[in-house]
């Protein structure tokens, strides 16, 4: 299967030179087993995701993914765009989730009135997905499938 | 049986069915698992992964897999939060192309530098490897030898990397990564204050009134720090805020003065600040009577090209650029005064009102200022030069040393301080800050490492560019790479490391958790163990030294570089690496192997296994039967201790999130070189630079000078590199989580729009990006992130697939050997497909 | 990005002593499983369909089997197969 989709990939994108010894070239997954010294073509700039749907945490943790695109949004000094859906008193006409409780925070676990500064980038941890296959798939198991699986029927 | 997540779906469908219908009893599961003794995580610290930052993170374990983290809330550093990429740590072990198994380059069943790679067994790949290294050896001697580390190694394998070459092998050919990033920080501040990093903290951003960025974009590349200076500057709103860059990136967000200059200009709008200073009467008189020298710096000191470049050729100080000569104030008013409002807006393209508006920041006395900086002075041609001459300003003015007052060099790896710097895996240093070129250094060190004298040579080995030089040349044959991805990272990859790997004179071993493009041109790959699959320890770029526990075991037969390092010592015995004279003189050491001299030497294995944590495995210590990590942390600390690097008890730093050294009597030091926040400071001495011997730090006079390449007619824009938010590095560990990948997947080109459209190009345009030296293909992007001016265009360096360092120029600092990135002339023209 | 996976369950009312031939009438219907009955008539039924479309087609067909009283729709999920789904797959 391996040897399958490195053909196929190396017919999708066109070899621009040719030459080079035979140096195992499948090995680096991150070039689609294209040799160091030669030039793919560039895949052509993405589409971002713009369903709107909420995708599922990988842990509870982790900030969730941007469902949208969010291309002109403005974020400032003078004006944050993601708050004006996202913001506690903009939630009830947006319907868009509120940030969460944590973002009203200081660095000291103070609560304050709104959402404290140090959370005021929200592209920091915040980031949309373009709409493509990952190069290379993860094993990380999710601990509520571990979970499951550790009580299964023996 | 295993569980799929369609399963898991349907199981959570029916059981939520089944308690509507109110048939819970008959469910097989309720939807949540709530029984506590299967629920519980296992939570531990550990430092980040990714920048020099420091962020603490607490991991989650179950039944042997990390399955989440998130940020230390008890972390001075990060207070709880994480950037985008340090929430998805969780997921960085597990790609699916994990090496777990030694690949070497076999044609019918022989080592071939032209095979395939197969699998094979450590004994066999240890067995070849040995036999290439003392080939060399002798051969050519132990210059022929080299190993390329990291600020990404753990503190212990540094120093573990460091001994094994220097005291084992004999050679002083290695280097870290850390020579791209942060050697012009160090020798800024070996040259000015005469001991390495910074003398403020991070707890100076809530301490201060103004931040200056010089070619540091934090918003991306230092993150959580950028929080606390967007909390600082949004909460106390008369803080301000200013940024100068070569191009317009996401800091000037936030900038209250946004500057975008010509490249290399930096130099002249320094230049012009101090002379700003004194023309105004605002130097600090009573600070600079009593703790500043004068030193004329040598000029013309060319690029740190190959000698036979040109430009060295013509350059007059090509051969000492470090050296300078006293002055006086009166000599430094003269030598700035040309640097005047009018000549330096025009020279960077910075309106006047804007430089004034800087200056003013420097030089109020009532406003407390902070300077940030990273690569983009570091990566500078004159980067030693661009350290120097922050801190004339921040010296004539005293805004040093107090919180709040802070000239602060940012670090880009998570241990270029804690391991490259203070270890010291440099071509010329030892730990501590001392050097292979002093004898008593030498003569130190070999008493510390109880080994004869004469073992360390005495001459620096090459330096990070020359390394890939020296292999193209065939004068480095056998060479090792550990925790780093340098055909991706290195600047001109088609003219020099390319060519150095593939020699036929050269042997390459690549430890790596992952198949980079580095090990794809190795001869030999060895499967290595990451992160918090082994015990580790990494300083950040506030002197903090952290460290964490092995929370999971590796995957395979994975083994971490330590462990590589200690067992490859096993093979070679004095007798085949030392000195004839120093053996025949040393009788005692004959026949040894070097892992009973380094490592089996009664210091480093003084500790035994029962003092390591029951609650965690030590696979390396397990196998070697001693607590390593503790033996070789505590020799290392022998280096530092009543020398102003003294660093806590080892079992301290498994129950603190980090403390700043020096430690003495328990304590952290915060601000050093200020009596009262220093215990190094002489009583009523106010200030004492004491890595000077006469207690003054140094204002150093240096010029203008243009860089090694500008556009021209043919190459007619100017090239920056760097990194991204999402991304670390080269994208070895980030691009395998695929919420990353997806958030930035490939490379493009930013450029202007008025660029794009003279060019007849429109965004997402196929291109080149070609240099003098190589081309790339890529993409046309005129929104986003990133805002160039016209002239200039921005790539990442992170893709695998588009590898613009075939496009980079190699000239590096002359003085720090560091390469300049963010400077050389390229053109962009179509492709002529889609 | 055509593959979507749409699982649904519901609460089926049925009348009691009928309950085991309405079960094996629904497990017939493609897409259907009956994972719990309750002696009560209460079955718990899951539509795991390639696709919604196919789920409001099955909804009819079960709503009118014999001896279906009601059918309660309690959760519906839905998304896009992503790469880590597929790679579950092909293993």
């Amino acid at each position: 299967m391996r040897i399958s989709s490195f053909c196929a990939v190396i017919a999708a994108v066109g070899v621009l030179l040719a030459g080079g010894a035979s140096l195992s070239e499948e090995l680096i997954t991150l070039r689609n087993g294209l040799s160091i010294d030669q030039e793919a073509a560039a895949p052509p700039l993405p589409k971002v995701e713009n369903h709107d749907k909420r995708r599922v945490r990988n842990f509870a943790e982790q900030p969730p993914t941007i469902p949208h695109t969010i291309r002109g949004y403005e974020v400032t000094r003078n004006a944050n765009k993601c708050l004006s859906c996202h913001s506690r008193i903009q939630t009830g006409e947006s319907q868009a989730p509120m940030v969460s409780v944590t973002h009203f925070m200081d660095r000291d676990n103070q609560v304050l009135a709104t959402v404290s500064p140090r959370r005021y980038f929200c592209n920091q941890c915040h980031v949309v997905q373009e709409d493509v296959k990952p190069l290379v798939n993860n094993d990380f198991v999710d601990v509520e499938l571990m979970l499951r699986n550790s009580e299964a029927p023996q | 049986m295993k569980l799929t997540r369609r399963d898991y779906i349907k199981a959570n469908a029916v059981a939520v069915a089944a308690g509507a219908a109110g048939l819970g009893k008959e469910a097989e599961a309720a939807n949540l698992v709530t029984d506590r003794s299967r629920t519980n995580l296992t939570w531990s610290k550990a430092a980040c992964r990714f920048c020099g930052t420091g962020c603490s993170v607490m991991v989650g374990t179950k039944d042997g897999k990390v399955v989440a983290s998130h940020g230390d809330v008890k972390a001075e550093v990060n207070r709880g939060l994480n950037c985008v990429k340090g929430y998805f740590l969780s997921k960085i072990l597990y790609g699916e192309d994990r090496l777990k198994t030694p690949l070497l380059r076999m044609k019918d069943g022989q080592y071939d530098k032209n095979g395939d790679f197969a699998p094979v067994s450590w004994e066999t790949a240890f067995d070849v490897m040995a036999e290439k290294f003392k080939e060399a050896i002798r051969k050519n001697g132990p210059t022929a030898i080299g190993m390329f580390g990291s600020g990404q190694w753990t503190v212990w394998e540094g120093y573990a990397a460091s001994k094994l070459m220097k005291a084992g092998f004999g050679s002083n050919n290695i280097e870290p990564n850390a020579r791209h990033c942060m050697a012009s920080a160090v020798a800024g501040f070996m040259r000015t204050f005469g001991i390495d990093e910074p003398m403020g903290c991070y707890d100076d951003i809530e301490a201060t009134d103004a931040f200056v960025l010089w070619g540091s974009n934090m918003a991306e590349m230092h993150p959580i720090l950028w929080t606390r200076l967007t909390d600082r500057r949004l909460s106390a709103p008369d803080t301000r805020v200013a940024v100068l860059s070569t191009y317009e990136h996401r800091c000037f967000d936030l900038a209250d003065i946004p500057m975008v200059f010509t490249p290399q200009t930096d130099l002249a709008i320094l230049n012009f600040i101090a002379n700003y200073i004194i023309q105004n009467d605002r130097v600090n008189w009573d600070f600079v009577d009593q703790h500043v020298n004068f030193r004329r710096g040598n000029t013309d000191i060319g690029y740190g090209l190959r000698p036979e470049h040109p430009l060295e050729q013509k350059a007059a100080n090509a051969d000492k650029a470090g050296g300078s000569q006293e002055m006086t104030f009166e000599e430094f008013r003269e030598f700035v005064a040309e640097y005047s409002l009018e000549k330096v807006s025009e020279l960077s393209g910075v309106p006047e009102q804007q430089l004034v508006e800087l200056a003013e920041l420097y030089a109020d006395p009532d406003r407390k200022v902070v300077s940030f900086w990273t690569m983009g002075f570091n990566q500078h041609t004159r980067g030693v030069w661009c350290n120097n001459l922050i801190y004339n300003i921040h010296l004539l003015v005293g805004k040093i040393a107090t919180p709040g007052n802070s000239p602060f060099s940012l670090t880009g790896q998570p241990s270029a301080c804690g391991t490259a710097r203070e270890v010291g895996t440099f071509s010329h240093r030892l730990p501590a800050d001392m050097v292979v070129t002093n004898p008593k250094h030498r003569a130190f060190a070999e008493k510390v490492w109880n080994i004869p004298a004469g073992v360390i040579p005495p001459k620096p080995g090459f330096h990070a560019a020359q390394h890939n030089r020296m292999l193209k040349d065939g004068k480095i044959n056998a060479y090792w790479v550990q925790c780093n991805n340098n055909m991706q990272a290195a600047a001109n990859l088609n003219e020099e490391t390319w060519p150095g790997y593939r020699n036929p004179e050269a042997f390459i071993v690549v430890s790596d958790p992952y198949p980079t493009v580095t090990a794809g041109a190795a001869d030999l790959i060895l499967p290595t163990a990451m992160w918090v699959e082994k015990e580790g320890a990494y300083g950040n770029a506030e002197r903090r030294t952290q460290f964490w526990h092995q929370l999971v075991k590796a995957p395979g037969e994975s083994r971490s570089d330590l462990w590589q390092l200690v067992e490859f010592s096993k093979r070679f015995t004095t007798d085949e690496v030392w000195p004839k004279e120093v053996l025949s003189a040393n009788p005692a050491f004959k026949g040894k192997t070097l892992y009973e001299v380094l490592f089996r030497n009664g210091s480093v294995d003084r500790f035994p296994l029962s003092e390591t944590s029951p609650d965690y495995d030590n696979d390396e210590s397990a196998d070697f039967g001693f607590y390593l990590q503790k033996g070789l942390f505590e020799e290392y600390a022998i280096f530092g201790r009543d020398h102003g690097h003294d660093l806590a008890p080892f079992e301290r730093y498994h129950e603190e999130r980090g403390l700043r050294w020096p430690v003495v009597d328990g304590k952290e030091t915060r601000w050093r070189f200020r009596e009262g926040s220093d215990p190094y400071v002489g009583k009523g001495k106010g200030y004492e630079f004491y890595g000077k011997p006469d207690g003054r730090a140094v204002i150093f006079a240096l010029p203008y000078e243009p860089p090694a390449e500008s556009p021209d007619e043919e190459y007619d824009l100017w090239l920056c590199t760097g990194r991204v938010l999402e991304h670390w590095h080269s994208g070895s560990m980030t691009q395998r989580v695929p919420e990353l990948y997806k958030s930035f997947p490939d490379a493009v080109v930013y450029m202007h729009p008025k660029d794009a459209e003279s060019r007849g190009l429109r965004r997402g345009q196929e291109i080149r990006v070609v240099s003098r030296r190589g081309e790339i293909v890529s993409r046309v992007e005129t929104r986003g992130r990133n805002k160039p001016p016209e002239g200039l265009v921005y790539v990442p360096w992170f893709d695998a697939s588009q590898l613009i360092n075939k496009v980079t120029l190699d000239a590096t600092d002359p003085i720090s050997k560091q390469t300049d990135y963010k400077k050389c002339a390229v053109k962009i023209v179509a492709t002529g497909r889609a | 990005m055509s593959k979507y996976l749409s699982i649904s369950s519901l609460v089926a009312q049925v009348a009691p002593e009928k309950r085991e031939q309405v079960r094996a009438a629904m497990e017939a219907v493609p897409y259907v499983e009956v994972p719990i009955v309750g002696e009560n008539g209460k079955l718990v039924v899951l539509i795991d369909a390639p696709h919604t479309r196919i789920i409001v087609e099955t909804l009819d067909i079960l709503k009118n089997l014999p001896g279906v009283i009601s059918l309660l729709p309690v959760y519906q999920h839905e998304e896009q197969e992503t790469a880590s789904l597929l790679a579950e797959e092909r293993q």
